[in-house]
């Protein structure tokens, strides 16, 4: 037995004595902005991929609204507020457990997409598991273990993160594995995405900027190979950068995202009004470009409004990360605020055409089961670490003010 | 001042803490997540970019909207016969493979020769055409079905497959030359936006109801992105052009140009023309014009055969199969003509069945010419003169009714001055009273000569006489149908117009009766078995332009009616050139016959069996 495994095993036994299930702390507050501004946006994404999804009643049947998907969104939302609810009481020892373990139990998840009568093929990619009553895409598991993989890890190695080889080197191996198998799916966006939250990570870890151009001179190889050897990223670059050539067969996204964005004015077509879903100039309306269909329909309103309300999020996550003391918690919260942040503005300037076509779904806004579940998961525990902070400080006010 | 502690404040208070160590953490933090709110901040000011430019977003919703326009063409109508049920004309879809420009990444060269051996083409070609076509090139029309179905099988790129519509005769040359033909537009009609349109006969006649409507659509990108929604769906109904129903039937047409075709065999006759015509209302049951052309092939078979016209020394004209000699050819009607002047003569109070005529004993002087009878007479009857067909006796006739009420007569009935047919290139002669007609112009006119007639008019103004004096023109057309079959039109038979009196019609009818049901008449050959039928027989001598009469060169016209008490239908007919026998009696004579025995039948009227009939059957 390895020795990774056996202290697996260990960790686990250790897991059984502590208490998995934690109380909120006494005198915790809950962050309401944050709690609101979420909540807004689930209304507001739910509006909105009604309205992407609507016409999308199979031909030939009796359908005229289709109210399937919406349906679907809904219980999304609600297995999300379990898994927010579960992630609220999680006590610190599974939290810590979690950073440890998530990211080596997405790896077999990751494979398992590769599994014949379980893995669901789609669009050109394998990034799904059919789980019979539900389907789940273990990229989205991965992001949040790299995410509090890289806390427990950056925290942990604090001190020698200056020296490449012990302060970044290991945790380059891990991710290059889990990036690794995304790239065989391929999903392209969940590279870009848990890639640039690594760098991000890195860099407010305290490493040495020369480093992170390495690794960024390192990624730009590694695009360059992929639009070398994979045609159709090729074409979504070409795309991106020519938007008009449409009929080359390339910048179909781009070229309809931005028509349909600017045929939204200032007030938008009003909802369910927009034709570019309807009409089918974009496939994947309601989850990769649903931020375009909200620009359609809802205007620059609402678009304001919404990314306003993202601003919000990551205004109270970073308020979050000045009330932590603790390096390991910091470092989650931050990361786990990311992980609303970061995919929200690659989706946008996607949709916006500003960055070449790739599939990002948009937290709270996009259809799509497991994102909302880790999303809202990720939303409790910025939650739960929030009210633990609170309470501590609540104590000391307490302590202080008691004497 | 205090760079170094200015920084340190503005530190402590972005993160809240003194610890250097962790402050610097967050202070990353705080650059990062400032970062973050930036590129927001940026998406905001790009969605703005785009949505407060008034302009840009008017030309967006236009665009998002629509992805372009197509021009849809309405189906040309059919033609159908006067049941309704028989087709003469249809428009059939005939795909053609087009490319329409490949995504960027497929390699040409190999689509080509995908193309190619799909098609059966030369690879060489179809590279050129796609490699300098770009985004569209025609690459093979009339493509088969198993072709169409290979391509898919192969999943080509950039190729899509266009129908055009083709028009397709199923009857063949039956009725070709009446029927005209289709072509694709010229330039300047391109720009008028047609793109194809009927060039002669009835196609051409009708042109404007039968090819429908071309309109621009706007077109929407569906869902999956294949095809298109237009934007009114059943528009492509309303653009269909009308049905046309013709007068034609399709039987009686068979009938008519079978015994003319036999009959131009039996006869070694280059050419020959017929046409049935309903004797109370003149609607065209059947026209004949042949040699004939299929209009399937218009294009190839209606250039002129120089060499043959040279050879058989004939105007250009009786040989074009794509011609329509019915209405198209005036000649001299000859002893057909002579039911004119019989009408005339009986109108004006001039003379009546029973006036003697002087038949000058068959050879008689007209200004320095002679002229001579088949049948030599001397002082006759006009009956009798009629039914031996006396050109001397007629030249006779003619002098007592003189030369402008003869010209009268001959414009009442409208002899060279058409006769109004909806179909195109109707020639009339419009001959006027020369200085020549005062003198002998009107008394050749007497037995046929001197003025031009074409089959049509001669046909028309027997049809006068059997509908009682009331002239009708002859109507091709019927009605107009939607594609849907609703009943849109009903084309009347124009103005009728009393030229003769019904006593006068009823005496000319005795007289042609005589022709054919008389022992000795000259049309005797012509009267069918188990109906009454009258008639005229004219062999007229060939005037060649520029030559004059030929020696040697017949036209044989039969022009009749039956049954002779109740006509039903009249059938004139000419056989160009017999060479066999030169007499209309023997050559044009017998067509009639077969053509109203076997016509009457369809159109209801069933054979009346008297015993000479039953005995002549069992001789």
């Amino acid at each position: 037995m390895g020795i990774r495994a056996v202290r697996f095993m260990s960790s686990i036994r250790r897991l059984r004595h502590a208490r998995p299930w934690a109380p909120l702390p006494a005198g915790g507050r809950f962050d309401l902005a944050l709690f609101g501004a979420a909540s807004a946006l689930m209304g507001v994404g739910t509006m909105v991929v009604f309205s992407a999804t609507i016409h999308m009643g199979s031909e030939g049947t009796e359908e005229v609204l289709h109210t399937g998907s919406l349906l679907r969104h809904v219980i999304s939302i609600g297995g999300g507020a379990i898994v927010f609810f579960l992630a609220l009481h999680a006590s610190r020892n599974v939290i810590r457990w979690t950073s440890k373990w998530l990211v080596w139990m997405a790896v077999p998840l990751l494979l398992a997409v590769w599994l014949p009568g379980m893995g669901r093929q789609e669009l050109g990619a394998s990034r799904w598991i059919n789980l019979g009553f539900m389907t789940i895409q273990p990229s989205e598991v991965a992001k949040v273990g790299v995410a509090l993989f890289l806390a427990r890890y950056l925290a942990n190695r604090k001190s020698v993160l200056r020296d490449w080889k012990i302060g970044l080197l290991p945790g380059a191996g891990v991710l290059a594995v889990v990036l690794g198998l995304l790239l065989l799916q391929p999903d392209v966006g969940s590279v870009v995405l848990i890639a640039g939250l690594a760098v991000m990570m890195v860099m407010v870890g305290g490493t040495r900027l020369r480093y992170i151009a390495y690794l960024a001179l390192t990624g730009a190889a590694g695009l360059g190979g992929i639009l070398i050897f994979n045609r159709v990223k090729f074409a979504r670059l070409v795309g991106w950068l020519y938007p008009n050539l449409t009929f080359l067969g390339v910048g179909h996204h781009p070229h309809f995202a931005m028509r349909l964005t600017t045929a939204g004015g200032p007030i938008g077509q009003g909802l369910g009004e927009g034709q570019g879903h309807s009409l089918g100039f974009l496939t994947q309306s309601s989850t990769d470009f649903i931020f375009t269909v909200l620009s359609e329909e809802l205007g620059f309103v609402g678009v304001a409004c919404v990314v306003m309300l993202y601003m919000v999020i990551a205004i109270r996550g970073f308020a979050l990360v000045r009330r932590c003391r603790e390096d390991f918690v910091r470092f989650a919260a931050f990361a786990l605020t990311l992980l609303l942040v970061l995919p929200t503005l690659i989706h946008m300037m996607v949709n916006l055409g500003m960055l070449p076509t790739k599939g990002i779904a948009c937290p709270f806004l996009s259809f799509g089961g497991t994102s909302m579940l880790v999303t809202l998961g990720t939303l409790g525990l910025l939650q739960r670490i929030h009210l633990e902070e609170t309470a501590r400080d609540a104590q000391n006010v307490r302590a202080e003010a008691g004497g | 001042m205090d760079l170094r502690g200015t920084w340190v404040r503005i530190s402590r208070v972005v993160t809240g803490t003194d610890d250097t160590a962790g402050g610097g953490v967050v202070l990353r933090m705080a650059f990062v997540t400032a970062i973050m709110l930036g590129g927001l901040g940026w998406v905001v000011g790009q969605a703005g970019w785009y949505q407060f430019d008034a302009e840009g977003v008017r030309t967006a919703r236009h665009l998002s909207a629509s992805v372009g326009s197509e021009e849809v063409q309405g189906r040309r109508g059919e033609i159908r016969d006067r049941t309704g049920r028989r087709v003469l004309a249809m428009t059939v879809p005939d795909p053609e493979v087009v490319y329409i420009g490949a995504p960027w990444d497929v390699d040409r060269i190999e689509l080509s020769y995908t193309l190619a051996s799909a098609l059966n083409l030369e690879p060489g070609d179809v590279i050129s055409s796609i490699v300098t076509a770009g985004e569209f090139a025609r690459i093979k029309s009339h493509v088969t079905p198993e072709q169409i179905q290979a391509l898919g099988v192969m999943k080509v790129d950039g190729i899509r497959i266009d129908t055009k519509p083709r028009r397709f005769y199923p009857n063949g040359d039956s009725l070709g030359p009446v029927l005209g033909f289709v072509s694709q537009a010229d330039k300047t009609e391109e720009a008028r936006g047609l793109h194809f349109l009927g060039r002669m006969g009835v196609e051409a006649q009708y042109d404007a109801i039968l090819r429908g409507e071309v309109r621009d659509v706007t077109l929407l990108r569906s869902k999956d992105r294949d095809g298109y929604y237009k934007d009114a769906l059943g528009v492509a109904w309303d653009l269909d052009g009308a049905d046309l129903v013709l007068n034609v039937d399709a039987q009686l047409q068979e009938i008519l140009d079978g015994e003319l075709l036999a009959q131009m065999d039996a006869e070694s006759a280059p050419a020959a023309m017929g046409v049935i015509l309903d004797a109370r209302t003149a609607e065209v049951l059947a026209m004949s014009s042949l040699p004939a052309v299929d209009p399937n092939r218009f294009e190839s078979a209606c250039k002129e055969d120089k060499a043959k016209v040279a050879e058989s020394g004939l105007p250009a004209l009786l040989l074009n199969p794509c011609a329509n000699k019915v209405v198209g050819y005036p000649f001299e009607p000859g002893s057909i003509g002579k039911i004119v002047t019989v009408a005339t003569a009986i109108e004006d109070g001039i003379a009546t069945l029973d006036t003697i005529l002087e038949g000058h004993g068959g050879s008689c002087q007209l200004g320095g010419r002679t002229v001579k009878d088949v049948h030599a007479v001397g002082q006759v009857t006009l009956a009798e003169a009629f039914k031996f067909s006396s050109n001397c006796a007629h030249l006779d006739l003619a002098m007592k009714i003189g030369p402008d009420r003869m010209f009268e007569g001959l414009k009442r009935l409208r002899i060279g001055r058409t006769t109004g047919v909806d179909l195109p290139g109707e020639v009339g002669s419009s001959f006027q009273e020369s200085g020549d007609w005062k003198k002998t112009g009107y008394r050749t006119a007497g037995y046929g000569y001197g003025y031009t007639a074409t089959l049509l008019e001669m046909a028309n103004a027997v049809a006068t006489i059997t509908n009682d004096g009331v002239r009708l023109a002859p109507r091709i057309a019927r009605e107009l149908r939607s594609s849907d079959g609703r009943l849109l039109r009903r084309f009347e038979s124009g103005e009728s117009k009393r030229v003769l009196s019904i006593a006068t019609a009823q005496q000319v009818r005795d007289v042609m009766r005589l022709v054919v049901m008389d022992e000795r008449g000259t049309g005797k050959r012509g009267r069918p078995i188990g109906y009454s039928a009258a008639g005229k027989t004219g062999t007229a001598r060939l005037l060649i332009p520029g030559q004059g009469y030929s020696e040697d060169k017949y036209l044989c016209s039969f022009i009749g009616f039956a049954p002779a008490e109740n006509p039903r239908i009249v059938v004139a007919l000419t056989m160009v050139n017999p060479r066999v026998h030169k007499l209309a009696g023997a050559v044009a004579a017998p067509v009639f016959k077969n053509v109203v025995q076997r016509s009457l039948p369809i159109l209801g009227l069933m054979p009346e069996t008297t015993a000479e009939d039953t005995q002549v059957a069992k001789r």
